[in-house]
């Protein structure tokens, strides 16, 4: 069924008129795209808790705040040891004081799964598969479970009309700075709800922006234009696997490490394949990074540092590459800005929704007004 | 005088996004049995 296009929200604008072409633009990309846009943004806004989701669902990965860490030895040793034949890929802190540190193994079928260390007592609190919350969710995010070449431009072009949604509002909206406060008015629903869009709108502005740009930047990054990784990193890499992790030279590992870098807290470690060197992850002084940004290798034969990187020595293009995530994710300090996110994000997925909502309002009320007027 | 039923706001809003619609519906269902083989990976 054809239906007309619905009336202009506020006044009857000059046809033609850039804020009716605006409206346009604004109306037309909002409801061809609502249920792609919706379902990216409702499964990132999840993403942001997706790792305590895990945490409410897998008891492994549960333990109560034991003060002292017993080490990343230790913790190394309690994951090989207690399954020797799967290979340790790498292993990272938990991801708050009650969350347990995560080993991720490769089997010998060549699976992965995660063994989870209590980082207090140094003692495997179980095994979890690869295949979490977390994953659906970020892979659902990132690229619809789709090869990555094609899902995650596919994703991150979703960044033009989002920013095109935002630019349009703000020629539609007049003097929109005066909404942040502008009570609903719930006399008719189509007000109402044109209200409650605005208000989520206004609200989420910083946001919208935010999240455009740093998924344009995703888009660059999928079509070639990706910064090269700290040159470090490839210290990590390797060749056959030779023999396991030895926990007491990683523990002389994190002693020259904080002896070196006293300032870098070390929130994950990647052994080299052969297991001759380890290269430790984390935060330092630099700004909006992330972890790998920071980074120092060992050679765990000798004790001696063979390569370093601080993030604060990142050229632009390397610098936008390591602020993206961050910004994107929200994960740069702490839970509050988490919930922040996941307050934003429940708004931009809202407003995907109030905004069909409105467009049926919108053309419901203009096929009433012309069946009126086929009746008079 | 003819009476005719006019569609709620969700389903002239659905109606109102025209093919697209169905390129949506198609891209989840990819997505839906794509799941399976992830979660096996």
């Amino acid at each position: 069924m054809r239906q007309p296009t619905p009336a202009h929200p506020d006044r009857p604008a000059r046809s033609g008129s850039g804020r009716r072409l605006w409206f346009d633009l604004h109306s037309w990309l909002g409801l061809k795209l609502c249920v792609f846009m919706g379902f990216v943004c409702l499964t990132g806004t999840l993403a942001v808790f997706s790792q305590e989701i895990d945490w409410l669902l897998h008891a492994p990965m549960r333990v109560a705040d034991g003060g002292e860490h017993a080490g990343w030895g230790p913790v190394i040793h309690a994951a090989q040891a207690a399954h020797p034949d799967w290979e340790l890929e790498g292993i990272s802190a938990g991801h708050t004081r009650l969350f347990a540190a995560r080993a991720q193994m490769r089997l010998p079928d060549g699976k992965r799964r995660f063994v989870w260390i209590n980082p207090y007592t140094a003692q495997v609190t179980g095994d979890t598969g690869w295949f979490n919350t977390q994953r659906l969710l970020r892979n659902t995010h990132r690229h619809l479970m789709l090869p990555v070449a094609w899902g995650v431009p596919l994703v991150a072009a979703l960044s033009i009309p989002l920013l095109l949604s935002l630019l349009s509002s703000l020629y539609i909206y007049k003097k929109w700075w005066r909404g942040f406060f502008k009570r609903p008015d719930p006399s008719r629903p189509r007000r109402l709800w044109g209200d409650v869009h605005r208000l989520a709108g206004v609200w989420s502005l910083w946001f919208l922006l935010l999240i455009g740009v740093t998924g344009a930047w995703y888009l660059i990054e999928s079509l070639g234009g990706d910064a090269p990784a700290a040159p470090t990193i490839r210290l990590a890499k390797g060749n056959d696997r030779a023999a396991a992790v030895d926990p007491a030279a990683v523990d002389a590992a994190v002693q020259t490490v904080r002896q070196h870098w006293p300032r870098l807290d070390i929130l994950g470690a990647i052994p080299a394949r052969d297991g001759g060197s380890i290269l430790f992850l984390g935060e330092a002084d630099a700004w909006l990074v992330r972890e790998r940004a920071n980074n120092i290798a060992v050679d765990l034969h000798t004790g001696h540092v063979i390569g370093m990187h601080d993030g604060r020595a990142l050229g632009v293009h390397q610098r936008i590459a390591e602020m993206a995530d961050p910004l994107h994710f929200g994960n740069f300090g702490g839970w509050p800005i988490r919930l922040l996110w996941l307050l934003a994000g429940t708004l931009l997925t809202g407003l995907c929704v109030t905004g069909v909502y409105l467009y049926g309002l919108r053309t419901v009320d203009s096929l009433r007004y012309a069946a009126k007027r086929r009746q008079t | 005088m003819s009476h005719e039923k006019l569609p709620g706001p969700w389903r002239a809003a659905w109606q109102g996004m025209g093919r697209w619609r169905w390129l949506w519906l198609a891209l989840l269902l990819v997505w839906a049995s794509l799941v399976p083989f992830e979660a096996m990976k």
